[in-house]
């Protein structure tokens, strides 16, 4: 007997009563086979691995096929890559930065507003959150880096920037010699970004994680 | 050019044993995003559920069936977890806690919000397929005839049946999240399966 609270009686709360109590369908084939051992063997993905007697038994074969054929709308639902939406995603997240008081970043300018001979007047400028994100983009790319997180102070009038990274980085690794590959990169990159300015880049390596299980066989 | 200045510092590593645990290396990464993030670094917050928002809108999706529904489970998910990071124990690992959060969630919306069954948008632009007209209307009938059927199911029966078989969940994940046996889930799972069987012989 089956201990499922759903098949004791109506559960408080419980939707109406599901299109599977509905379905029985199970049946023993001339051949001895429970239908629904085929069945779980199709929804397992397993229909093309036939044993033996489902090689000879057309009760089986046939049933599998038919299993097969019913089955893969939801072989194809399962397979089906599902995205969540951006906006959907952001929205909620600006109101988590919000809450936490982290909704604002300080903004450097990009340039000046007056335009020289040929310009288009107007002004571009960038937040500390876009030079956090590609700082963390890059370290990450840093062979060794699994991941990291960073903190921008930008001083808009000296453009000069403070960046801080932290890292989690693979064991095994010199870790002098990574943080400098790390400060490098950043430094390049923050710079790409705001053009010529003092940059100070600090590296804090805050974890160590085992090698993924790849990495060896890479 | 001017000069880098820095420093390097070198913080201690956490107490597992390197390579000695087979702890995933998603797992042991969320677990350092985590602890950043209930240390209030929104960064690493945003880092987790950027590896994770396709995950919670997906589940949402099927269990379900409605975008909008789907959406908003998603917005209130990411909200719920931030407002409570500091409680979660870290018993479980965070991939366990974010689908028991997401499928309590649903299962809240369908108990008590939802009295009429929402038919799918088929029309998804972000999954075009390359086959013909004919075998596109073909593919998103059955995929409409599959999430009406996913839908018909009892929510309990659903969960698991999402959990298992869209998922990849083990009988025993599924178990502890929804708080039953191993052998009431293999049931479930086994009377969805032969309840979506049966839809689908009845709509084709």
């Amino acid at each position: 007997m089956s201990d499922d609270p759903l098949l004791a009686g109506p559960t408080p709360g419980a939707g109406p009563a599901g299109l599977e109590d509905a379905a029985v369908g199970e049946r023993r084939l001339p051949c001895g086979t429970e239908s629904v051992d085929l069945l779980a063997q199709v929804c397992d993905g397993d229909s093309g691995r036939r044993t033996a007697h489902q090689q000879q038994c057309p009760y089986c074969r046939a049933l599998l096929v038919d299993y097969a054929e019913l089955w893969s709308p939801f072989a194809d639902l399962a397979a089906e890559p599902v995205r969540a939406p951006l906006s959907i995603v952001d929205r909620a997240l600006a109101y988590v930065r919000e809450v936490a008081g982290d909704s604002r970043r300080p903004v450097l300018p990009l340039h000046d507003s007056t335009p020289t001979a040929g310009e288009v007047a107007g002004s571009a400028d960038l937040t500390a959150r876009v030079i956090m994100r590609c700082v963390r983009l890059v370290a990450q790319e840093v062979d060794g880096v699994r991941l990291a997180l960073s903190h921008v102070e930008v001083a808009a009038p000296t453009r000069n920037v403070t960046v801080d990274v932290t890292v989690a980085v693979d064991y095994g690794q010199d870790l002098y010699a990574l943080a400098a590959r790390v400060r490098a990169r950043v430094a390049d990159t923050v710079r790409s970004l705001i053009g010529p300015g003092a940059v100070t880049v600090s590296v804090h390596i805050d974890d160590v994680f085992p090698a993924r299980p790849d990495a060896a066989t890479a | 050019m001017p000069a880098v200045q820095g420093s390097i510092r070198s913080g201690e590593a956490s107490a597992r044993g390197l390579g000695a645990r087979p702890e995933s290396a998603q797992a042991i990464e969320d677990g350092w995003l985590l602890a950043k993030a209930r240390g209030g670094e929104v960064e690493a917050f945003e880092v987790l559920v950027g590896r994770h928002r396709d995950r919670i809108y997906r589940i949402s999706l099927r269990m379900l069936g409605s975008r909008e529904d789907a959406e908003d489970v998603t917005q209130d998910v990411v909200v719920q977890m931030w407002t409570g990071l500091a409680a979660f124990s870290g018993s479980s690992s965070f991939v366990t806690y974010l689908h028991r959060l997401v499928v309590n969630r649903c299962l809240n919306r369908i108990r008590h919000a939802r009295t009429t069954v929402t038919l799918p948008d088929t029309g998804d632009p972000q999954h075009p397929r390359s086959a013909g007209v004919g075998e596109r209307v073909q593919d998103r009938a059955e995929l409409a005839s599959a999430t009406r059927a996913l839908e018909a199911l009892s929510p309990e029966v659903r969960t698991v049946f999402v959990l298992c078989q869209l998922e990849g969940m083990t009988y025993r994940q599924a178990a502890a999240m929804c708080s039953v046996s191993e052998d009431v889930v293999r049931g479930r799972l086994a009377r969805a399966r032969a309840g979506l069987t049966a839809a689908m012989r009845e709509w084709t």
